[in-house]
């Protein structure tokens, strides 16, 4: 099957600056993508691309196996939906929704049904009536994934649209989008910088850094073995400590374990085993966090032991199953 | 309030006066003034020249300005800031210069006729008030609208009929009232670039009090404050008049 999104070895430059670098990329029909990263690291860059707002500098684009490369927005079969939502603000619901569809010069009856359809899977038939100003932000944004659907795109592109949102919103249009792209089978393509959004949307993530992709896959897959520290870093790991044999790893602080001479005299014979002096203590309620600090090097853990205190002399264990080997990035390799 | 409202209801009640002379208190009601000044023959021509150097310029600069307004506010090109500058540079340059530099260029080198120097002339001034007022609309206007029309199928014409000069009219309008009413108070420009017939309606009342003191211009200052704030009210009606000042 030909994929709906394939990028060749597309770059970007401005004013001699790379943002995107021989980028490949392949998204399949149906399929739900997330590219994530930074600020700066070429993701939007790559979807304005992909919608056809910017030319690549090299590479190729092609949608539904054609070369689009050179082709105008108009004529990609797009369905964006921005940031800002970018409603038109001196058109009703209605208007708005059914401007794509008679951009393509469709006929009123089914005009009408489809706006009404576009309206009523994101919820707001009720406010076909109404201007964009007279909505709040989320039903802003539902209008918007409505005007977008309503041409039946090839691919719907997602430029960080829940980001203007409160959190709470933010957490309920999430799902809301997931069930909207699973009832119409849209291909989609989401722009953002939450790996939260994207661990629980995409089928597929790519994880960018510098205009390059940094990681791919499935985000349990990317989640649970993060390729290098930048994309850990990305991911949330906050625990980068470098083992007496020389391999650096990352542990989530829930795994790391808190030894105490009360607790245990037994050293455990799996994974690595440290002194430690705690030097921060963060009580959360169900349990604390603490800062153990070991020969320079810094270690969060998570306990449920209330005494701990910050100056006590501890032992830190990293559990061998949960160490995720990390290989030395470019940055950090030795200079010599 | 004083200073400001006070001169300003002084003039309208002397226009309403029954004396010779300006004088306040009036000693008593009457129209003749109004009748005076409606009938006088270098009032009419004024405001007949006036409505039309001021129409036109209005239009003239709008078509020259709203093309700039876009290229400047939508477009990142190599000296877009120059660009903006200079067609903000009337407003900064005196106008009495400005008038002597377009007598010298146009009536004197180029032997332009009165009308015609005192179009370009007005619309030269009204430029900067084009470009600023669409401009600033433009500013606060979404940039991704545009292209949310082109993703959903518009070409870059269709875009900008349906959606971008949609979106700028208010902006328009505020523009335009705003050069109307420059160009149709300015004196400068216009007692430098008048000729044998044709002046514009300031000027005239200026030579007018420069020969005789009586409540004719006080009639016709009424009549202008009238028009200005029925113009006023109007645009408040299309485009709200918060809109057209907060720039």
């Amino acid at each position: 099957m030909t994929p709906v999104v394939q990028l060749d070895a597309v770059s970007r430059e401005f004013a001699g600056t790379a943002a995107v670098r021989e980028l490949d990329l392949t998204v399949r029909r149906g399929e739900f993508t997330a590219l994530l990263g930074p600020s700066g690291c070429g993701k939007t860059t790559t979807l304005r691309m992909i919608a056809g707002f910017l030319e690549p500098t090299a590479g190729r684009i092609l949608l539904e196996g054609e070369d689009a490369t050179r082709l105008p927005p108009e004529r990609r079969n797009i369905g964006m939906v921005f940031q800002s939502y970018a409603l038109f603000p001196h058109m009703t619901v209605e208007k708005n929704v059914a401007f794509g569809l008679k951009m393509r010069g469709i006929a009123d009856g089914e005009l009408r049904t489809r706006t009404g359809e576009a309206l009523e899977l994101v919820g707001l038939s009720h406010l076909a009536g109404r201007k964009p100003k007279q909505l709040s932000g989320g039903q802003q944004q539902r209008i918007a994934l409505a005007r977008a659907i309503a041409v039946r795109p090839s691919v719907l592109l997602l430029d960080e649209p829940l980001s203007n949102l409160d959190a709470r919103l933010r957490i309920q249009m999430r799902q809301e989008l997931a069930r909207i792209q699973k009832e119409t089978g849209l291909t989609a393509i989401l722009v953002t910088h939450d790996q939260e959004e994207a661990l629980e949307l995409a089928d597929s993530m790519v994880i960018l850094d510098q205009g390059t992709v940094a990681q791919q896959g499935a985000p349990r897959e990317v989640f649970r073995a993060p390729a290098n520290r930048f994309v850990a870093e990305f991911l949330g790991y906050e625990n980068f400590v470098e083992l007496p044999d020389g391999r650096t790893v990352t542990i989530r602080p829930e795994h790391v374990e808190v030894l105490t001479p009360e607790s245990t005299d037994s050293t455990p014979s799996d994974g690595t085993t440290v002194d430690a002096v705690l030097t921060a203590v963060r009580f959360r309620g169900t349990d604390c966090v603490v800062t153990a600090v070991s020969q320079g090097r810094t270690v969060l853990a998570t306990s449920s032991d209330f005494e701990l205190r910050s100056g006590r002399q501890v032992r830190v264990h990293l559990p061998a199953a949960h160490t995720i080997d990390l290989p030395r990035t470019k940055q950090e390799l030795p200079t010599s | 309030m004083v200073f400001l409202l006070g001169p300003i209801l002084l003039v309208v009640a002397i226009g309403f006066s029954s004396g010779d002379t300006v004088e306040f208190p009036p000693p008593g009601f009457s129209l003749r003034w109004f009748d005076q000044a409606l009938s006088n023959a270098s009032f009419q021509q004024g405001l007949l020249t006036s409505l039309l150097v001021a129409a036109a310029a209005t239009l003239f600069a709008l078509v020259l300005g709203i093309p700039v307004a876009l290229a400047v506010q939508r477009r990142t090109f190599r000296g877009h800031k120059a660009v903006e500058t200079l067609f903000l540079s009337p407003a900064i340059v005196p106008e009495l210069v400005l008038g002597f530099a377009l007598f010298q260029q146009l009536m004197v080198t180029m032997r332009i006729t009165a009308l015609g120097a005192l179009l370009i002339g007005h619309t030269v001034l009204l430029l900067p008030y084009a470009v600023r007022v669409t401009g600033a609309s433009l500013a606060l206007s979404d940039p991704a609208l545009e292209e949310a029309a082109r993703g959903l199928g518009a070409g870059p014409l269709r875009a900008f009929f349906a959606i971008t000069l949609p979106v700028m009219t208010p902006g328009i309008v505020s523009a335009a009232v705003l050069s109307f009413l420059t160009s149709f108070n300015n004196v400068p420009l216009s007692l430098l670039l008048k000729g044998p017939g044709i002046s514009t309606l300031p000027v005239e009342m200026l030579n007018y009090v420069q020969f005789s003191y009586d409540p004719t211009v006080a009639a016709v200052s009424t009549l202008l404050l009238a028009a200005t704030v029925g113009a006023a009210l109007l645009t408040e009606r299309l485009v709200g008049f918060n809109k057209v000042f907060s720039r």
